[in-house]
């Protein structure tokens, strides 16, 4: 009688971690999910004190976009070489004096690790 | 100690606040502009303050003072009051970033603004 | 010869140009007609509600109750009061002062200053032992609601005589000079961004930017003149907000008036 019982809760555990792996990891009390860097630069870029991307571009999931910059889609494609995307982020100016994008880092509207936190989260659109 | 600080205080402001301006034009993206600006320093946050001050008071003078420039002057003034010397360097620091920022933005937009006339 | 007009020519393009306000103005209108080339300039003076359609419904709902309709029945009560001398404002300006916002911001010569219609106010309070009044407070609000919906259908006429070129040339500057930490103009946001959308927000004229004041905004509760909008345009790109009726501002005023010569007068007006 208790090994079949043992062995029905076994097998609802099973069926169980089949259908809800995340609450059963959750169950097993391993560590929180720990934020990646993207999810940090996502934060970042959505904070209205932050970086507030979205006043002036669209960005998947954003609400009520701006549309004063172009839509943030393709990033990769866009900018084949990251460091070129950075430098955007930093001071866009430098390479269009006429942009209105705000210089997040020559500006220190953002730290440097924030401006790199930004970047990965921007290419991985 | 303290007395030779603050002798020479208003000297030291003097060449940092030059060195300072000087800087954030050559200032390379990427660059740890933070941490540069901690190196350069005195160890004295009261004499970081004291130079940051007078910049951002230049740059209000000419109507191109920041709220960024304030805010973290009071955050360093509130720490410094508390005895955490650690926490108002490094809002003094901030705050002497954009202030030096703030007063190239003044001089640059001082011609820059022709520009932009249609 | 040929050289000396070659050089001539070289210099008068190089040479930052003499100002010239009319020019300005021109080059100013011409600018909104070629970026909105269906809306006529006069209808700049309803701000973003000329810009689109669902907002301009919403609003005109809303005025069907002006939020500023008692604004202005107190302004005229607080105008007509006399003063403990026995004058009243009506004494301190052309025409008793009605009908006369067109005209405001003008440069007075003696004083060598721009002077608002706001200003002008508490000189003429001053002028006879008055108090002045709070620039940001809920009377003087109330008494240029009506002095300017005593004025509503008359056009800009705003002169810069050669005494007032210099303060005009600083609102120009102002006007297009990049500030705060986030680096813009008014002319980065109302200028070359105008018609576009920052967040919900779709970027008025500056065309219009002087006809409706005082107004009154839901967000703000209270009836407010041109100068606090300054304040909020200022701060929202990080960079601290001057005095209302500093001099950089009214210097700003006018130069922003004066780009809205021969546009209708319509205020005290509403806005979100
Ligand atoms: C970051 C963009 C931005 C900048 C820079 C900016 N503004 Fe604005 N401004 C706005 C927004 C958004 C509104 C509200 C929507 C609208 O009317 O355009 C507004 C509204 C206004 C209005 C009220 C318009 C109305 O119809 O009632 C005036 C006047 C104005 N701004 C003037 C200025 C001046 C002068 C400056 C420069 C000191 C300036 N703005 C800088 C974004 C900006």
């Amino acid at each position: 009688m208790n090994r079949n019982l043992s062995m029905i809760l076994r097998l609802t555990a099973l069926v169980a971690s089949i259908l809800f792996p995340v609450s059963l990891a959750l169950a097993e009390e391993l560590p929180e999910v720990i934020p990646t860097s993207i999810d940090k630069g996502r934060s970042i870029a959505f904070n209205r004190n932050a970086g507030n991307c979205l006043s002036c571009h669209f960005v998947v999931d954003a609400e009520l976009p701006g549309n004063l910059g172009p839509p943030l889609i393709q990033m990769q494609a866009r900018f084949p070489d990251r460091a070129v995307l950075r430098a955007q982020i930093w001071n866009a100016a430098s390479q269009n004096p006429d942009t209105i994008m705000p210089p997040y880092g020559k500006h220190n509207i953002l730290t440097e690790s924030e401006v790199d936190l930004v970047v990965d989260y921007i290419y991985s659109l | 100690m303290i007395t030779i600080v603050s002798r020479y205080s208003l000297h030291l402001c003097l060449v940092l606040s030059l060195f300072g301006c000087g800087e954030s034009n050559s200032v390379k993206p990427g660059e740890a502009t933070l941490a540069k600006a901690d190196a350069a320093a005195s160890d004295s946050p009261e004499v970081i303050l004291f130079a940051t001050k007078s910049l951002y008071n230049g740059a209000k003078q000419k109507d191109h003072a920041w709220i960024a420039t304030s805010r973290e002057i009071a955050v360093a003034e509130k720490a410094l009051e508390a005895g955490d010397l650690a926490a108002a360097r490094q809002a003094a620091l901030r705050a002497q970033l954009t202030a030096q920022a703030s007063l190239a933005q003044a001089n640059l937009e001082s011609q820059a603004w022709r520009t932009r006339v249609p | 010869m040929k050289i000396l007009v070659a050089l001539l020519v070289v210099f008068s393009v190089t040479l930052p140009a003499l100002a010239d306000p009319e020019a300005d103005r021109l080059a100013f209108a011409e600018f909104y007609l070629s970026r909105f080339p269906s809306i006529e300039l006069q209808a700049h003076k309803d701000g973003a509600y000329a810009l689109d359609q669902a907002k301009r419904e919403q609003w005109l709902e809303m005025e069907d109750f002006p939020p500023y309709e008692i604004a202005v029945d107190e302004g005229e009560l607080l105008y007509a009061r006399a003063f403990d001398n026995g004058e009243s404002y009506a004494a301190c300006f052309d025409q008793g002062g009605l009908g006369i916002k067109q005209n405001y911001p003008y440069f007075d010569i003696e004083r060598s200053e721009v002077i608002t219609l706001e200003m002008a106010l508490n000189l003429c309070r001053e002028k006879h032992g008055e108090a002045p009044l709070d620039y940001a407070g809920e009377l003087m609000g109330n008494l240029t609601a009506y002095m300017a919906y005593t004025s509503r259908g008359n056009k800009f006429a705003i002169t810069v005589p050669p005494e007032g070129l210099s303060a005009y040339e600083a609102g120009k500057q102002f006007f297009y000079e990049r500030r705060g930490q986030l680096n813009f103009a008014c002319s980065s946001c109302h200028l070359q961004s105008a018609g576009g959308m920052l967040r919900a927000e779709i970027l008025s004229a500056s065309i219009g930017h002087a006809t409706h004041w005082p107004t009154y905004r839901f967000k703000w509760e209270q009836i407010g003149g041109l100068h606090k909008r300054f304040i909020e345009c200022n701060e929202q790109v990080g960079a601290e907000g001057l005095a209302q009726q500093s001099p950089a501002y009214r210097n700003l005023e006018y130069f922003l008036t004066y780009m809205n010569n021969g546009m209708t007068l319509n205020g005290p007006a509403s806005r979100k």
